[in-house]
């Protein structure tokens, strides 16, 4: 008998790598982890060797905020537009448990994020990384990072897809959340409370309140060798000062994991909690 | 497990905030036959149903076929096949994989898929998707995924609610094909018509709690319902004659109308309402029955409830 775990997973996965948004995430990636200007300055043979530390600031920067979008708008839909749909009420009703169904659609989601990745990123990288093997750590944290993040998105989303109880309802809140954590944020928001409140100290908690800016800093203080290391900002400043680069890269990295075990924690002990049926 | 109970719920309370839509509810299901849960809207029956499928959280305690549902929901669902009110399939499978999905979460063989397809006749649509499927088509494969691992207990909610006529009598059909092999089905629903088609026994809530669990011949019995009656006796000169003999028979409430005689009888008395009024010398030109439906004892128990 095939477990019902192994089914929902498969199928998830079969269902996302169909999804035009992982198609559609995974050519972005490819060319974003390429590098347009590597394609021309490649052809014109006017490549410098430093290139791949360039590319690799960039990538962080674009990544960022398409590894949220893409799994907050996949996972938030996944239970609440199965549920709008009767089919969770389905799958339930047969020999499967909760856990099985929702660890099922988690890892099958996870999964599929996953491979985009690795072949947006790994396709990529085996073209740029052969020029110059140097950066490849920076490049191999920036995918690690950004897989944690992809599991911290998921999880939210899939707080967001067990307290809804519609599609449009889940990937319309999904996005607003996306929208909190990249757009706002990134638009001062940090600047505007701690100034406003004259609170400085404030700066890493709320940093550390968001998966995505936890990401962004922890990826690009990997980035030693990168051009862009001076536009780290100063919650990253903050850190490397008041705890050298091996704590506050611990620490870092240890909040993004709890971004990825937390969401996913509460969500499945919502949807436990929940009667399967409306 | 083979007791002779094959539902065995004890106790079963279920409460949304301060309503109860099922208040200490107990009742058993003997195996084999079709049994109707009924009642009217808000009477708990898909509520019921829905804490028999482990899909809703509960207090009190549900065994099916021996397994409780909620300490081991797993084998106690393995027990059951249900066919919801809407298909609930996934529009892009087609019919094969469909079947083969939860086929395999119910370590089904190959051989029993190709054997389902036959008996509810989708042979010739097994690769195409479930969405490309007629709303009958997919009642059809909805009944045959809920009996891909032979499960004991059908569980059906509102199976011909949304079928036409032709598609119902299909459906029926299936069903009592089904019970003849010995399968327990218990189905809700609110067309009486289904009952008196298919369903020998029926359970009936009201507001949550199980007011009568009979057969449907026994119900009648229990509540007492009269048939109704009339008689077509063109000569008026033979009024009083023939009201006499009804009254002698045990007719109640006659009431004469035209050359029409309307009474409620026992429906045992019929013959007997016949021969008095011959014995009386009063020439019959016609006559009809209305027996006593479910309906009547629907509105007749549920008023009671209300009283």
């Amino acid at each position: 008998m095939t477990s019902p775990f192994v089914m929902i997973l498969r199928k998830e996965l079969k269902d996302s790598l169909q999804s035009k948004w992982l198609i559609t995430f995974g050519v972005t990636f490819f060319f974003l982890a390429l590098g347009v200007p590597y394609i021309i300055l490649g052809a014109g043979g006017l490549l410098p060797s430093d290139y791949p530390g360039m590319v690799v600031g960039t990538l962080v920067t674009l990544a960022v905020p398409l590894v949220p979008l893409v799994s907050l708008a996949m996972s938030s839909t996944t239970i609440a537009g199965e549920r709008e749909v009767g089919t969770m009420e389905y799958l339930l009703a047969q020999p499967a448990t909760k856990v099985e169904v929702f660890f099922g659609k988690y890892v099958g989601l996870v999964t599929s994020l996953t491979l985009a990745m690795f072949l947006g990123y790994g396709g990529a990288e085996l073209i740029v990384y052969s020029t110059n093997p140097e950066f490849i750590a920076s490049f191999l944290f920036a995918l690690a990072y950004s897989l944690l993040l992809a599991g911290a998105a998921v999880g939210l989303g899939f707080i967001v897809s067990v307290s809804v109880k519609t599609r449009a309802a889940a990937i319309g809140t999904g996005l607003f959340l996306w929208f909190v954590l990249v757009v706002i944020y990134d638009s001062g928001f940090l600047g505007v409370i701690t100034v406003a409140l004259d609170a400085d100290s404030l700066l890493i908690p709320l940093t550390l309140a968001n998966p995505v800016e936890t990401t962004r800093i922890l990826a690009l203080m990997h980035m030693a060798e990168s051009p862009l290391r001076g536009e780290l900002g100063p919650q990253a400043a903050y850190l490397l000062q008041n705890y050298g680069s091996i704590t506050a890269s611990r620490i870092l990295t240890a909040v993004l994991l709890l971004w990825v075990i937390v969401p996913v924690a509460i969500s499945f002990i919502l949807f436990n909690r929940q009667d399967a049926s409306t | 497990m083979s007791t002779n109970i094959i539902v065995d719920a004890v106790n079963v309370t279920k409460q949304y905030g301060d309503f109860k839509a099922l208040e200490d509810l107990s009742l058993q299901v003997e195996r084999g036959g079709v049994w109707a849960l009924l009642g009217p809207n808000g009477a708990g029956k898909t509520t019921f149903l829905k804490c028999l499928l482990g899909l809703k959280q509960f207090d009190g305690q549900i065994k099916i076929d021996g397994y409780d549902i909620q300490k081991d929901p797993k084998k106690a669902k393995y027990q059951i096949g249900y066919v919801p009110q809407h298909p609930t399939l996934y529009n892009d499978m087609t019919v094969q994989e469909s079947l083969r999905y939860f086929g395999d979460m119910r370590d089904v063989k190959r051989s029993r898929l190709r054997e389902l397809l036959e008996f509810v006749g989708l042979e010739l649509w097994a690769r195409q998707p479930v969405g490309a499927l007629s709303g009958g088509m997919q009642q059809r494969l909805m009944l045959a995924v809920a009996l891909l691992s032979d499960p004991p207990v059908l569980l059906l909610d509102e199976p011909t609610a949304n079928l036409d006529v032709n598609r119902q009598v299909e459906f029926r059909n299936l069903i009592s094909l089904l019970v003849k092999e010995g399968k327990t089905v218990v189905l809700t629903t609110h067309l009486l018509g289904d009952v008196d088609h298919i369903a020998e026994k029926i359970m009936l809530l009201n507001k949550g709690k199980l007011v009568i669990k009979s057969s449907v011949a026994d119900l009648f019995k229990q509540l007492d319902l009269t048939s109704q009656m009339f008689v077509e006796i063109p000569d008026n000169s033979k009024e009083q004659d023939a009201i006499s003999a009804l009254e002698k028979a045990g007719a109640n409430d006659i009431q004469v109308k035209g050359n029409w005689y309307e009474m409620r009888i026992d429906p045992s008395k019929k013959v007997s309402i016949l021969n008095n009024l011959r014995e009386k010398s009063c020439e019959i030109t016609d006559f009809k029955i209305e027996e006593p439906n479910l309906e009547d004892a629907f509105k007749k128990i549920t008023s009671g409830e209300e009283n």
